[in-house]
């Protein structure tokens, strides 16, 4: 147990410093935030709204948000995943976890991004109270859940495993 | 009724537990406590500030839910300003309090009152160094006068040397830490650290099962086997080898292993036996909601080839049946 909260921490600390590097942030995380302000406008117009897509600002009649840090979920999805990494787990069911957890956190992310650009026309004055707390700690449900998922699906662990753990 | 739609798999029934309990936190936090607990931090930060940054802090205030940080770094404007006010950002460090509180709400236990108490005096020191991490990268920003992460520095130009690259970086993801992921991870590290038992009998079961076992496993453990002889009448017996059973059948099935679950019940009924009052005081420590899990485990060690945690007793086609807690 020790071992694996020690295993979290360095994990997550090597991955949120790598992150936040400028020529990480300027090359990686930058356009993949444009392009998840690109789908949720794809999203709204698919589903019949109206969006426009500048950058990473999203505009719908009456507001407009800018994704940014947290916005685009890639702090919880590192927090996904150094969580399992740490965890004594078989690497294929780790990659399969990493892989899936992303999708999982994007996902509801997605419902994030769009319901707030909503609430900020419907209640605007909601929307810094839903944007940085409720959705803040639904978001870090989500990856508690989807934690808690991949761990039913681990295979029983091996007597090797548990001492590495123990 | 209600009990009826709970879901009966104690983690689930956390889960839903916290989804109604975080939001509702949050609710009472933000309407009723936000600003005591802004103005008590405000309040720590500027007590601390002489001390951390005594040439370039005069006061921290309070103004309207907002922090004002008194900087005593003279800018670079016609006329120069003596005092810059930075505006200072505290909500984020305050927020792990309700998120500790929703969870902590969620957990079943003893002592609900102690662990609020205790987890919320344990993530003070935790708030205050969110508070001198933002506040640290507001100066450094102020200084150095670059763009960093999502932010801009202030119009105006400070008269003081900036910092070093690597200083403003780490500065930076000092910053980040802080505002976006400490308000997540440190309510959920403390709800950690103060329901272990809680945590290894249900998430992390698998993590600690082997510990768990090796505490419950008794001494020597035979089956209960019941033999049933040609006449239809039932022997049980503890110390019976299957072998000695088999010389008293006469059919294919006169032969038959007690399940798990009922060996199991064989015990509790008896109430003898150290691995059951060892149990029992786990099964305690772990609440209510822990019961099934761990009186599970114990179960499947006792069965010889069925050693190893996780391996299906009984074998596919056979039901198995749910240990009644104590």
């Amino acid at each position: 147990m020790r071992r694996f909260i020690f295993t979290f921490l360095g994990v997550g600390l090597l991955l949120f410093g790598l992150v936040y590097l400028p020529t990480i942030r300027d090359h990686l995380i930058a356009p993949f935030t444009d392009s998840l302000t690109v789908i949720a406008g794809w999203l709204i117009t698919t589903f019949g709204g109206q969006a426009w897509v500048n950058g990473n600002v999203l505009t719908i009649p009456g507001f407009s948000v800018r994704i940014l840090d947290l916005c685009n979920g890639v702090e919880a999805t590192l927090l996904l995943w150094a969580v399992l990494l740490a965890y004594p787990a078989p690497w294929g069911y780790r990659l399969w976890g990493l892989l899936l957890g992303f999708l999982g956190v994007q996902a509801l992310n997605m419902v994030r991004i769009i319901s707030l650009t909503y609430l900020g026309v419907w209640k605007p004055e909601w929307f810094h109270w839903v944007h940085w707390y409720v959705w803040d700690a639904l978001i870090m449900l989500d990856v508690l859940l989807i934690f808690l998922l991949w761990l039913r699906r681990l295979p029983p662990p091996t007597d090797e495993r548990h001492a590495a753990a123990t | 009724m209600s009990a009826m739609l709970l879901p009966r798999d104690p983690v689930w029934r956390w889960f839903l537990g916290t989804l109604i309990s975080v939001p509702a936190c949050l609710a009472v936090w933000w309407f009723y406590l936000r600003d005591p607990l802004l103005s008590a931090l405000a309040w720590a930060v500027g007590a601390a500030a002489p001390l951390l940054w005594p040439e370039t802090v005069l006061d921290l205030k309070m103004q309207g839910g907002q922090a004002w940080l008194i900087s005593l770094v003279p800018t670079l404007t016609d006329p120069p300003r003596l005092f810059t006010p930075l505006p200072l950002p505290l909500n984020r460090a305050v927020a792990v309090f309700p998120l500790f509180w929703g969870f902590t709400l969620a957990t079943p236990g003893r002592g609900l009152a102690r662990r609020l108490l205790l987890g919320t005096v344990i993530l003070l020191p935790v708030a205050f160094l969110m508070a001198v991490l933002t506040t640290q990268f507001h100066f450094s920003l102020f200084r150095t006068h670059v763009p960093a992460l999502t932010l801009m520095p202030p119009s105006h130009f400070g008269m003081v040397l900036p910092d070093s690259p690597t200083a403003f970086y780490l500065w930076g993801v000092g910053r980040q830490l802080s505002v976006l992921v400490l308000p997540i991870v440190a309510p959920l590290l403390v709800w950690l650290g103060l329901h272990g038992d809680f945590i290894r009998n249900l998430l992390f079961a698998r993590l600690t099962r082997r510990s768990v076992d090796a505490a419950t496993r008794p001494a020597v453990t035979p089956p209960v086997l019941v033999a049933v002889d040609a006449m239809g009448q039932e022997t049980v017996g503890q110390d019976a080898s299957p072998d000695d059973s088999l010389e008293g059948s006469s059919s294919d099935d006169a032969v038959k292993e007690d399940s798990p679950s009922d060996s199991a019940r064989q015990e509790d009924s008896q109430g003898e036996g150290s691995e059951t009052e060892s149990a029992r005081q786990e099964d305690s420590e772990a609440g209510t909601a822990g019961r099934g899990i761990s009186r599970s485990e114990n179960v499947r060690s006792e069965i010889p080839g069925t050693g190893h945690a996780g391996e299906e007793y009984p074998p596919t086609g056979q039901s198995s049946r749910e240990v009644p807690a104590p």
